[in-house]
C-alpha cells in the first residue's frame, strides 16, 4: 500500500467517524431540544417581574412589613440566598437589567422615527456608536452637509426650538417622546409661544444645543435627551433648556429637569412642567442659575 | 429652588370642658434634588405659642357663649403677638358635647371668619378622632414602629378612639364617655350636674334611687364609669354590644383588626400616665376617677400603653399643625380662583361604554350650600398623552353642565398639569382648578389655600373623613 492510498484509508476512515458522530450528536439533542422547547413555553420572562412586588424570602415572620419595605424603594433588597450566594433568578434578572441598559445605549433609534414626529433629522460628527462613546467632542458638531439640512429645513429665530437626541439612551427617546412632545407642544402653544421645527439628532450630546443654536438663533433651546440608563430604568430622559443658545454658552447657563420616565416624572406631565418652566425662562430671559 | 417657605398655622379646639389655641409654623420645603421636578413637602412643625386651657364659655347649658369664646381667642392672640392677617391657615374644631349645642355651628363659622383668613371650621367625631391621635404622636407611633396603634382621646364629653396602621388612619370610634359627664361639687362632694348620656347609664343602674348618700353617689358614679369603660373596651375588643352601650357609641367604624399598643390622650390622659392623685375633685368633674377606671380595664392590661407626646393638648396640636396637606408641584390653576372652601369631593361613575362620567354624582351637590365641587380622577390605567386627552375631552363636555366655577378636578396621580393645560385649551374661558398629590376619599371635603410663593403647590385642607365599613 502506498503512503497515498493509506491516507486516502485513514482519511476516510476519519471522515467515516465524524459523520456517525454527526448523526448521533444531531439525534441526541433533538432529544434534548424538544422537551426544552416546550419548557421555554412555560419560562416567564423575568424581566417583566414587577421586583418591588416580588417576595423572594419563603415564610416572612412579618410580610406586610416585608412589602412596604420593597415598595419603599426600586433597589433590590429582600432577594433572599442560597447558601452565601443570590439566588439563581436574582443573579440573573441582574444581569438582564444589565444588558437592557447596554442595549439602551448601543441601540439605534429607528429610521423611521423622527418623520413620524414631522422632525428634520440631522446626525452628529459621530459615524458609529463607538466613535460617540469614545469622542464626546464629536457629539457636539455638525459637518457642513447636516448643517446645510438644518438651515434648509428650519426657520430661524423662533422663540422655542425643540430638539431630540438618543444621547446615551436610543429607548428613553422611544418611550417618552410619543407622551412628552405633544404635552409640551401644547403647553407652549396654549401660552403663545411660537416653536421651530423640530429636530432629531441622531449621536448627540447635550451641547449640541449651541451648535444647532449658533444657526437658527432660537430665544430659548431645549434638548430632551436619553440619560446614562441605570438598573432601575433604561428609559429615563433630561430636558435641558437653554436661554440664548449659542456656541461657548457655560454649562450653568442650563437649566435642567431630568428623571422622565415612568417611575419618575410621567412623560406627558413632564411636557406640561416644561411648557411653563420654558415660558418662565421666556419671561425672565435667563436661565441656569441665573434663573434661580 | 431650595428655599424654605413657611405658614403660620393656627389651632383652635372647642371641647366640652375646655378651650385651647395653639399657634404653629410649618416649615415647606422642596424635598427634591434642583435637577427635578419640584415636590414640596411639610419639613418641620413647630409649635411658636401655647395657649392657655381655657374653659369653654357657656351662656347656659345648650348655649356656647360666643362672644366670650371670641374674647379668649383675641386676648390669646395678642398673647401671642399675632394678628388674624398673619394666619396663613389652622383649624377651628368644636368638639365632644359642645358640638352637640344649639348654636355650635353658627358660633363656629363666625369664629372662623375672625380667626384669620383661611381658617377652617370643622367638627365631626370622625374628624376628631383623627386629628387627636395625629396630635397625640400615635400616627407617628405608628408609622415608627410599622404597627397599629390606637389612640384613645378620652375629653370631657367623648372618648375618641383612632386606629393607625403604619402611619395610616384606617378606622375611628366615637364614645360619649368623657369625664365631665358628671359634674361634683368639691366641698359637698355631692353631684351637681348630670349629663344627657350619663343620665341614662344612671338609670341603667339606678332606676329606682334617685334619692342617695353622699357617700352612695360615690359608688353610683365608680359604677357608671365603670359600665362606661367597658363599653369602651367592648368598642376596642370587637365584642358583642350590651343594650346599655348603644345609649353610649356615637359612631363606630373601627375595623377589625388586631392593635399593637395604645396610646392615650385627652385631658383624662394624664391621670393614667401620673396615677396616684389623691384629691378625686380636684376639676370638680369625674376626670381622675374615669382615669382609674381605664387603668383597672381591659385595654390597660391586654395591650402595650405608649405615651403620646401630647395629652391634653392632643387635638388642639392636631387641628393646628397636622390639618394641612401640600399638592404636587405640577398643577394648574387659572388666576384669582383660590382660596375655595368646602367642596365636596365628587366621584365618576363608568359608563357603559368604559368611560368615565361625573354628571350623575354631581347632581347630588346642586344644593347652593356648595360654591362649587371638586371631581375626582381616579387613577387610570396609564398616563399616556392620548390618554389624558380622551379624558379631558370628556371632562370638557361635561364641565359646562356641571354647576360652581372654578372647576376644580383633583387627580389621584401625577397628571394634574398636563390634564388642566388640555383642558384649557379645550376651555379657554372657563376658570380651572386641576391638583394631583391629595388623596381623597368618598365624602371628603377640601379647602384649597392661596397657592405657595415662587412654588405652584397649594395647601389643602381635607376634613370629614369617612372609612369604608
Amino acid at each position: 500500500m502506498s503512503l497515498e492510498d493509506s491516507v486516502r484509508l485513514i482519511v476516510e476512515e476519519l471522515l467515516k467517524g465524524m459523520e456517525k458522530e454527526k448523526n448521533q450528536s444531531s439525534s441526541g439533542a433533538s432529544l434534548l431540544t424538544v422537551p426544552s422547547t416546550m419548557d421555554e413555553c412555560e419560562i416567564t420572562d423575568l424581566a417583566e417581574i414587577d421586583l418591588q412586588r416580588y417576595l423572594q424570602v419563603p415564610n416572612p415572620v412579618n410580610k406586610s412589613l416585608y412589602e412596604e419595605m420593597k415598595l419603599s424603594t426600586p433597589a433590590r433588597i429582600g432577594v433572599w440566598r442560597s447558601g452565601p450566594r443570590p439566588l439563581t433568578d436574582t443573579l440573573l434578572r441582574f444581569r438582564a437589567d444589565h444588558a437592557v441598559a447596554q442595549d439602551s445605549v448601543l441601540g439605534e433609534v429607528p429610521e423611521d422615527f423622527p418623520a413620524k414626529y414631522n422632525m428634520v433629522s440631522l446626525q452628529t460628527l459621530c459615524q458609529s456608536k463607538d466613535e460617540y462613546l469614545t469622542r464626546p467632542d464629536l457629539g457636539r458638531k455638525l459637518n457642513d452637509e447636516n448643517l446645510e439640512i438644518l438651515k434648509r429645513g428650519c426657520p430661524k429665530g423662533a422663540m422655542v426650538q425643540i430638539i431630540v437626541s438618543d444621547g446615551l439612551s436610543s429607548k428613553a427617546v422611544e418611550a417618552n417622546i410619543p407622551n412628552l412632545l405633544p404635552a409640551l407642544t401644547q403647553g407652549l402653544e396654549g401660552m403663545g409661544v411660537k416653536l421651530g421645527t423640530t429636530i432629531f439628532v441622531r449621536h448627540g450630546r447635550v451641547a449640541v444645543m449651541d451648535t444647532i443654536g449658533e444657526e437658527l438663533k432660537p430665544e430659548v433651546a431645549v434638548i430632551l435627551i436619553g440619560e446614562r440608563p441605570g438598573l432601575g430604568t433604561a428609559e429615563s430622559m433630561s430636558a435641558y433648556m437653554g436661554y440664548n443658545p449659542r456656541l461657548g454658552m457655560v454649562e450653568s447657563e442650563r437649566t435642567v429637569i431630568s428623571n422622565i420616565h415612568k417611575g419618575g416624572t410621567p412623560a406627558a406631565e413632564a411636557g406640561a412642567h416644561l411648557a411653563s418652566l420654558i415660558k418662565k425662562i421666556l419671561d425672565v430671559k435667563a436661565s441656569g442659575v441665573k434663573l434661580e | 429652588m431650595a428655599k424654605e417657605m413657611t405658614l403660620v398655622s393656627v389651632g383652635i379646639d372647642v371641647g366640652t370642658t375646655t378651650t385651647q389655641l395653639v399657634i404653629s409654623k410649618l416649615t415647606l420645603v422642596n424635598v427634591m434634588p434642583g435637577s427635578q421636578v419640584p415636590k414640596v413637602e411639610i419639613s418641620h412643625k413647630s409649635i411658636t405659642y401655647m395657649g392657655d386651657v381655657h374653659f369653654t364659655p357657656f351662656e347656659d347649658r345648650q348655649h356656647v357663649d360666643g362672644l366670650a369664646l371670641r374674647d379668649i381667642v383675641a386676648k390669646e392672640y395678642e398673647k401671642a403677638g399675632v394678628k388674624p392677617e398673619q394666619i396663613d391657615t389652622g383649624a377651628i374644631i368644636i368638639t365632644g358635647e359642645t358640638a352637640k349645642k344649639e348654636n355650635a355651628s353658627e358660633i363656629i363659622h363666625s369664629l372662623a371668619d375672625y380667626a384669620g383668613d383661611f381658617v377652617v371650621a370643622t367638627a365631626g367625631p370622625d374628624l376628631e378622632s383623627v386629628i387627636a391621635g395625629k396630635g397625640s404622636g400615635a400616627e407617628a407611633l405608628s408609622k415608627r414602629l410599622h404597627a397599629c396603634i390606637a389612640n384613645i382621646d378620652i375629653g370631657g364629653g367623648t372618648t375618641n378612639i383612632a386606629y393607625f396602621d403604619r402611619g395610616k388612619c384606617i378606622g375611628t370610634a366615637c364614645i360619649n364617655v368623657g369625664g365631665r359627664l358628671f359634674e361634683v361639687d368639691p366641698m359637698t362632694h355631692r353631684l351637681t350636674y348630670i349629663s344627657s348620656p350619663a343620665q341614662k347609664v344612671m338609670d341603667h343602674y339606678y332606676a329606682n334611687s334617685y334619692q342617695a348618700q353622699s357617700g352612695d353617689e360615690l359608688s353610683m358614679i365608680q359604677t357608671c364609669l365603670r359600665s362606661m369603660v367597658e363599653c369602651v373596651e367592648r368598642v376596642i375588643l370587637h365584642e358583642p354590644l350590651l343594650d346599655q352601650d348603644r345609649l353610649l357609641v356615637m359612631t363606630n367604624l373601627l375595623p377589625d383588626v388586631k392593635i399593637d399598643g395604645v396610646v392615650f390622650s385627652g385631658g383624662v390622659a394624664k391621670y393614667i400616665y401620673l396615677p396616684g392623685i389623691k384629691e378625686w375633685w380636684i376639676h370638680e368633674d369625674v376626670g381622675p376617677l374615669l382615669a382609674k377606671a381605664f387603668m383597672e380595664s381591659r385595654i390597660h392590661s391586654s395591650f402595650a400603653i405608649h405615651e403620646g407626646s401630647e395629652t391634653i393638648h392632643a387635638t388642639v396640636l392636631g387641628a393646628g399643625a397636622h390639618t394641612v396637606n401640600v399638592s404636587g408641584s405640577t398643577i394648574t390653576v387659572s388666576k384669582h380662583t383660590l382660596p375655595l372652601r368646602n367642596l365636596p369631593a365628587v366621584y365618576p361613575e363608568s359608563t357603559a361604554r368604559g368611560m368615565l362620567s361625573w354628571l350623575k354624582s354631581a347632581e347630588n351637590y346642586t344644593d347652593s350650600l356648595y360654591h362649587t365641587m371638586a371631581l375626582i380622577v381616579p387613577r387610570l390605567p396609564n398616563t399616556d398623552f392620548l390618554t389624558i386627552l380622551s379624558l379631558a375631552e370628556t371632562l370638557s363636555r361635561e364641565l359646562p353642565l356641571i354647576m360652581g366655577e372654578p372647576k376644580v378636578i383633583v387627580a389621584q396621580q401625577d397628571i394634574a398639569k398636563v390634564l388642566g393645560q388640555t383642558l384649557q385649551r379645550l376651555l379657554p374661558l372657563i376658570p380651572i382648578v386641576c391638583l394631583d398629590g391629595i388623596e381623597l376619599a368618598f365624602g371628603d371635603f377640601l379647602d384649597i389655600a392661596k397657592p405657595l410663593p415662587d412654588q405652584d403647590a397649594v395647601p389643602v385642607i381635607v376634613k370629614t373623613l369617612v372609612f369604608a365599613r
